[in-house]
């Protein structure tokens, strides 16, 4: 942390109190995103204690029952963005109530959750440096892991990140040269439909092919998705294990030479692209080709910068006379494929054994086969920021953290309705201070239903909710499981059932 | 020889090592609690380590498939046998590896240098085995995986028939076959154990757990063999200060991994003496980079500091100046720049010194490449070092075009120096110049020792000029005169131990730098 920034933290920053702020005052201008609204939001709306369960994981420090991490939530990361341009690391709270008066007097404009560490991160500064320096290297061995290291005592001082959720970030700016709707930070409904893809093909591949079932997928408050993977295994992940996750689940890269962007695909394919495919390519047709799409198949220049893909060139001159004749996208989509499956299996019955175009070493026989998982996967196929995925160590935005740009709240995204789910839709700081004047006024004689948690009166109950069913419950089963099994094991062992 | 009860390292938890005759291949897990003597401390090491450095060699040379592991199999067989699986075979394994292992744990290089080796010999042992001898070994280390049942085959049999192998053992042939599914042996591992298929997407994953075919176990097992060692080694080198209480086996395992394992050429007796007069000839002709720049800065300058004497003044000795002509030598040089009688007070000492005339009269051995390139490095104004190792690119490429080698073999030689290869550049540099040499002598030793160069360099032009007899000349690669060196308390005047007693060489100057 800079030395500024330090001040600037120790600074009393101009305090809200316990006082609730009120609704009116703090939507007195009409921005979706002022301080005063944030102030509102942070003081009435942020969900304290589901965003508590979720990071401790079980593990209450008030529990004082054996086999509970006390100090679990206690060693996690959060960092603080105030005023846009100051930057917080290393902030730590003992439970819900320690996050909520931090946050409500620092009032971040961003918030963002890093590591667990072997120690609360606040004390970080506790830590002497060559310690750390001589411990950086210990592998997985730390306080969270069983594994028996003989210098364990050490390492109980050193500060280290020990584990963290597997997370991705997919952001549509990496997008940018197959959008032609849109560039940067803009979206439109044309292009979410990427994210909504990227969804549904990583969503799919964590569960199915790594065993995965805590999942969380996070609006990014923007233009983007973020995913939170919360099994014990995927959080205990190192560096290492973090890497071959984000790399299997990213297309490979293309050598130079290859002419598709994507061409690194080899013949036979993994089973996970081909269910990829099979997932994207009916989204492919239906939101990419056409005009409702990026219209790749809807005027002579589009077609033809895709038909210059094709390694057979007598093929794609067929083709472009085709292309004409045919009225709408989907009709051309499927004539390509026919007509290269056709050009295949000739290819493959062996009268046509020619070098194929493309220079693609080793698949030129595949190369026809390949090219509509090519094409298919140029467009659709997600692209992760390799990067965020890999260290244990890296900061990611939280959940129900506010975007200072749009004012709208990063919400769960459910991975089942993923298509249903509109980032325009996502409710602003505004809107959720209007549907609470809306729920009080309508329960004006119901003080049950007043005296309900703030949240509750908004569309953040189901973002909530969500959270609760995605993590915070299977969770803590799990816990509770977990629990009753090492007090059996216990019991068991001195011989008391 | 006194025996030490020591337990070399870690908690003494290991005392099976005698009852398990059956055990052809180990983890090393536990560090064994075995009774050894000090002589055996350093010949198990020893053999170990020449074991490894064959590997090495044999890898440097380009050698690969049946080739590469018939040769290892008799250097194995010579040094070490481990076939049989019998108690003592399984001593000396286990023993040799945790020596090295401290031996090897102090940096970064040497590391990862035991590691890559060390890992390889597994890698052949485990090949070696049949199956169910690994299947015996795995389940002894606890990677006892669940056999994918006959109908999960089936039932997967379209994705496992979509993932290729291509077999990562070295040697084997890369190309692309689909598993014949259905007679192929799955094992079903975490996926966490299998992270390299995993990243290359070389694994059918389903549920958390990779299935892995038998082909490709090995790198399973041989990459669980890496991370322990990794760790263990990191584990080792924190328990370091204890093992240097041991004033017995301290000065072992600080030296081991230094200790050159060829020929030594201490004691070169040989005939072939060489004429002073023919030496500027030669270190043009015949001499290693290394040597090349200090005879040539010794002209220019006429002078050497004190490592630069010590490396050139060591390599002339084995190379067969006697003690006579080198003080001659030196002196006409030196004398250019300084009184005779200055120099007979500050070096001639010294020179009668590393001939074992004076002191304690020990002989002293040339520098390996090892000592060399692990050694000081040169500071201002000195030249001693391997130019491949100390000197940098631009440098390099200038000091090796002067010495007349094209730009191809100038831009390869490069880029193996970049790869740490330093070794493997420099017999690059011995091939280049002495073309058509596999053929005619032995160039055992050459990128290993200085001398081992020259002398290679010697017998090629005998043979070359009709003047030599039969192939290999005088080299004797099978000599090893490590194992014989004098008992560990009595190696404190090692030359290569840069604060030792050899400071007393040259004591006008400065201490080099570390
Ligand atoms: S590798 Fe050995 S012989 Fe060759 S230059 Fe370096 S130190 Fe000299
Ligand atoms: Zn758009």
């Amino acid at each position: 942390m800079t030395a500024a920034a330090e001040n600037k933290e120790n600074m009393e920053i101009a305090s809200s109190n316990t006082n609730k702020v009120s609704v009116a005052a703090a939507a007195i201008n009409d921005q979706e995103f002022s301080p005063e609204l944030l102030r509102f939001f942070y003081n009435r709306l942020f969900p304290y204690q589901p965003m508590f369960k979720w990071l401790s994981y079980g593990n209450d420090p008030d529990n004082d029952a054996a086999h509970i991490v006390r100090d679990y939530f206690a060693c996690r990361e959060f960092s603080f963005t105030i005023n846009d341009d100051i930057y917080i690391r290393y902030q730590s709270f003992r439970d819900a109530s320690e996050m909520e008066s931090a946050i409500q007097k620092k009032q971040p404009h961003k918030i963002d959750i890093g590591a667990v560490f072997t120690l609360p991160p606040k004390d970080h500064h506790t830590v002497k440096a060559e310690v750390r320096e001589e411990l950086g290297v210990g592998g997985k061995a730390g306080r969270h892991s069983d594994h028996i290291f003989p210098f364990a005592f050490l390492l109980r001082q050193a500060f280290k990140p020990v584990e963290r959720e597997l997370i991705f970030d997919i952001d549509m700016t990496d997008y940018d040269d197959i959008r032609s709707c849109c560039t940067g930070a803009k979206i439109c409904p044309k292009c979410w439909v990427f994210m909504t893809m990227a969804v549904k093909v990583v969503d799919t591949a964590l569960r199915e092919d790594f065993g995965f079932r805590y999942i969380l997928w996070v609006y990014s408050g923007r233009r983007g998705v973020h995913c939170w993977v919360c099994d014990p295994n995927a959080r205990a992940l190192s560096n290492d294990g973090r890497s071959a996750v984000v790399e299997y689940l990213s297309l490979p890269r293309g050598n130079e030479k290859s002419k598709g962007k994507n061409g690194g695909l080899s013949w036979p394919l993994h089973p996970s692209f081909t269910r990829a495919f099979d997932i994207l390519e009916p989204m492919f047709e239906s939101g990419v080709l056409g005009e409702a799409g990026q219209g790749v198949l809807d005027s002579e220049n589009s077609w033809d910068t895709l038909l210059d893909t094709l390694p057979d060139e007598d093929l794609a001159n067929r083709l472009r006379r085709e292309m004409r004749r045919l009225t709408n996208a989907q009709d051309r989509w499927l004539e390509i494929k026919s007509q290269v499956r056709a050009a295949s299996s000739a290819h493959a019955s062996g009268n046509a054994r020619r070098q194929s175009r493309g220079g693609r070493a080793g698949n030129g026989l595949f190369a026809l086969d390949l090219w509509k998982y090519e094409v298919v996967f140029q467009y659709c196929y997600p692209r992760l920021d390799v990067n965020v995925s890999k260290g244990t160590n890296h900061l990611l935005k939280s959940p129900f953290a506010v975007h200072p740009k749009t004012g709208r709240v990063c919400v769960p995204i459910d991975p089942e309705d993923v298509d249903n789910f509109d980032p325009f839709r996502v409710p602003t700081l505004k809107a959720l201070a209007a549907q609470i004047d809306a729920f009080d006024a309508q329960n004006a004689q119901n003080a049950s239903a007043k005296a309900l948690p703030d949240y509750k009166k908004t569309e953040l109950k189901s973002a909530v909710e969500l959270l609760e069913r995605c993590v915070v419950d299977p969770v803590a089963l799990a816990t509770k499981r977990r629990l009753k099994l090492e007090r059996e094991k216990e019991a068991a062992m001195i011989g008391d059932f | 020889m006194q025996t030490t009860t020591r337990a070399i390292h870690g908690e003494p938890t290991y005392t099976r090592v005698k009852r398990e005759p059956t055990r052809l291949l180990s983890l090393y897990n536990t560090a064994p609690q075995a009774e050894i003597t000090l002589e055996e401390f350093e010949l198990y090491a020893l053999d170990r380590l020449q074991i490894l450095r064959s590997i090495e060699s044999l890898r440097l040379r380009g050698m690969k498939g049946d080739e590469f592991r018939m040769k290892l199999e008799e250097i194995i067989s010579a040094c070490m046998p481990m076939t049989l699986g019998t108690a003592e075979e399984v001593r000396k394994d286990q023993i040799s590896h945790f020596i090295l292992r401290i031996a090897y744990c102090k940096t970064e290089d040497l590391r990862r240098w035991f590691l890559k080796h060390e890992s390889e010999l597994f890698r052949f042992r485990l090949e070696r085995l049949d199956s169910n001898e690994r299947a015996k070994f795995m389940e002894q280390s606890g990677l006892a995986y669940d056999v994918v049942s006959k109908e999960d085959v089936l039932r997967l049999k379209a994705q496992l028939q979509a993932v290729p192998i291509f077999s990562q053992q070295p040697g084997y042939g890369q190309g692309i076959h689909t598993v014949e599914v259905t007679r192929t042996q799955f094992f079903r591992i975490p996926f966490t154990q299998a992270l390299d298929l995993v990243a290359h997407r070389q694994v059918f994953l389903e549920g958390g757990f990779a299935y892995v075919p038998v082909e490709r176990l090995v790198s399973i097992i041989v990459a669980r063999f890496r991370s322990s060692l990794s760790r263990g080694l990191l584990e080792a080198f924190g328990a370091m200060p204890y093992v240097l209480t041991d004033g017995r086996i301290a000065p072992l395992v600080s030296n081991m991994a230094k200790q050159y394992t060829g020929k030594d050429f201490s004691g070169t007796k040989t005939g072939d003496s060489l004429d002073l007069n023919d030496l500027d000839m030669l270190a043009d002709r015949s001499m290693p980079m290394c040597m090349r720049v200090l005879h040539k800065n010794l002209r220019l300058e006429h002078k050497l500091k004190h490592w630069g004497r010590l490396q050139y003044g060591l390599f002339l000795k084995g190379a067969g100046i006697g003690m006579e002509d080198a003080i001659q030598f030196w002196e006409k040089e030196f004398t250019k720049i300084m009184t005779t009688d200055v120099f007979n007070k500050q070096y001639a000492y010294s020179i009668r010194h590393y001939f074992g005339k004076e002191g304690k009269r020990k002989d002293y051995t040339p520098f390996n490449c090892s000592k060399i390139i692990l050694g000081p490095g040169p500071g201002h104004g000195e030249f001693h070092g391997c130019p491949f190792r100390h000197y940098d690119e631009a440098n390099l490429n200038k000091l090796l075009e002067r010495a007349g080698v094209g730009a191809m073999d100038r831009d390869e030689m490069i880029k193996l120096s970049k790869g740490q290869h330093y070794q493997l550049a420099c017999m690059k540099h011995f091939e280049t110049t002495h073309k058509g040499a596999e053929s005619l002598i032995s160039m055992d030793g050459v990128g290993n020792h200085p001398n081992a160069f020259f002398a290679a360099s010697m017998a090629f032009y005998k043979e070359k000029n009709g003047e030599g007899g039969r192939k290999g000349g005088n080299q004797n690669p099978s000599s090893q005169t490590s194992a014989s060196s004098a008992g560990p308390g009595e190696d404190a005047g090692d030359p290569a131990s840069p604060h030792g007693e050899s400071m007393e060489i040259g004591t006008g100057e400065g201490s080099p730098p570390a």
